[in-house]
């Protein structure tokens, strides 16, 4: 039965990073990450391991399926080149946006999906830049430079 | 594994039959097949979860399950084959989703709700090595056993599906 209890153990932490960074998309991020997981798992050499894995593979999902739902040609950017690609914090609504009040949701989906990974990965599962940037494979420079203050105004609004 | 630090965080829901995809996924010559029953949730369910009953009616090399424990949504069954051979089978049984795993063999079934009925998911597969190459036959019997169910399902709502 351990294959049940590990859907089962999995399967809401999955819902939880691809929720954010997927939004519409979630569901099927979250299929396709666990679908690696469970392809991959005789991979997996130290159990003590496993949250990590988990939430670096749910992350990469997560951003590539919600990537390929935009661009359904298939030509999507490399990993660096997507963030390089990602949009710029002043693409976020002005301060006065009461369109923002309370709805996260609705903050998320004005940031791009490598923004939003990033979010997850300090806000919610609480990483410091350095690691953010080393499960991103982006330098530590562009996480902390281009998300300052996308997490800042994402915060304000979160709480106002 | 965390818990969620805020609740306004969108989460990503993963009905039953993505669930059920997911774990078939990391099994080697496991199959699982789909299809939409025009009937409501209660009407396939009590019908596909009633496993003593049904098991024996949708797969032809079954000829008795007999359940020797419960504890929750867990069980404990006894499967008797046609010829003679008997598998404990351990099963998670809830609403939408049943696992079975046994010592040669495993199943699955994921029933989630969707716009014409319910999308129905049937897995099966053998804990054997090389049952890759019995997928094609494993697949033809699954989908023999989604095609029994929506009889089934259809005889007793009085829709019929042919």
């Amino acid at each position: 039965m351990a294959m049940n209890d590990l859907l089962d153990l999995l399967a809401p932490y999955v819902g939880r990073i691809c929720g954010p960074i997927a939004l519409e998309h979630g569901p099927d991020a979250a299929q396709e990450a666990l679908t690696a997981i469970f392809r991959h798992l005789h991979t997996l050499r130290e159990p003590a391991a496993l949250h990590g894995w988990v939430r670096r593979i749910a992350i990469r999902e997560a951003v590539r399926v919600t990537r390929r739902a935009a661009d359904p040609s298939g030509r999507q950017a490399g990993r660096g080149d997507a963030f390089a690609a990602a949009v710029e914090v002043a693409d976020l609504p002005a301060p006065g946006d009461h369109s923002l009040a309370a709805d996260v949701r609705d903050v998320l989906a004005r940031l791009s999906p490598e923004h939003r990974a990033v979010l997850v990965l300090r806000d919610l599962e609480g990483l410091d830049e350095r690691e953010a940037a080393a499960l991103l494979s982006v330098p530590e420079g562009t996480v902390k430079s281009r998300l300052h203050r996308a997490r800042s105004s994402f915060r304000k609004a979160w709480t106002r | 594994m965390n818990e969620p630090t805020n609740r306004h965080w969108p989460v990503a829901d993963l009905d039953p039959v993505r669930r059920l995809r997911a774990l078939v996924a990391g099994i080697p010559g496991a199959v699982v097949v789909e299809d939409v029953i025009p009937a409501s949730f209660e009407a396939v369910w009590d019908i596909a979860s009633d496993l003593e009953n049904e098991v024996p009616r949708s797969e032809w090399h079954v000829r008795s399950l007999r359940g020797t424990y419960q504890e929750g949504d867990r069980l404990e069954a006894l499967v008797y084959g046609l010829l003679g051979v008997h598998d404990r089978f351990a099963i998670v049984l809830r609403p939408g989703w049943c696992w079975m795993q046994g010592r040669l063999l495993l199943a699955g079934m994921a029933a989630t709700p969707v716009e014409d009925g319910i999308l129905f998911a049937f897995a099966t597969g053998l804990r054997v090595p090389g049952s890759d190459v019995l997928r094609p036959v494993l697949r033809r019997g699954a989908e023999r056993s989604l095609r029994r169910l929506a009889q089934r399902v259809g005889a007793s709502t009085g829709e019929g599906t042919g």
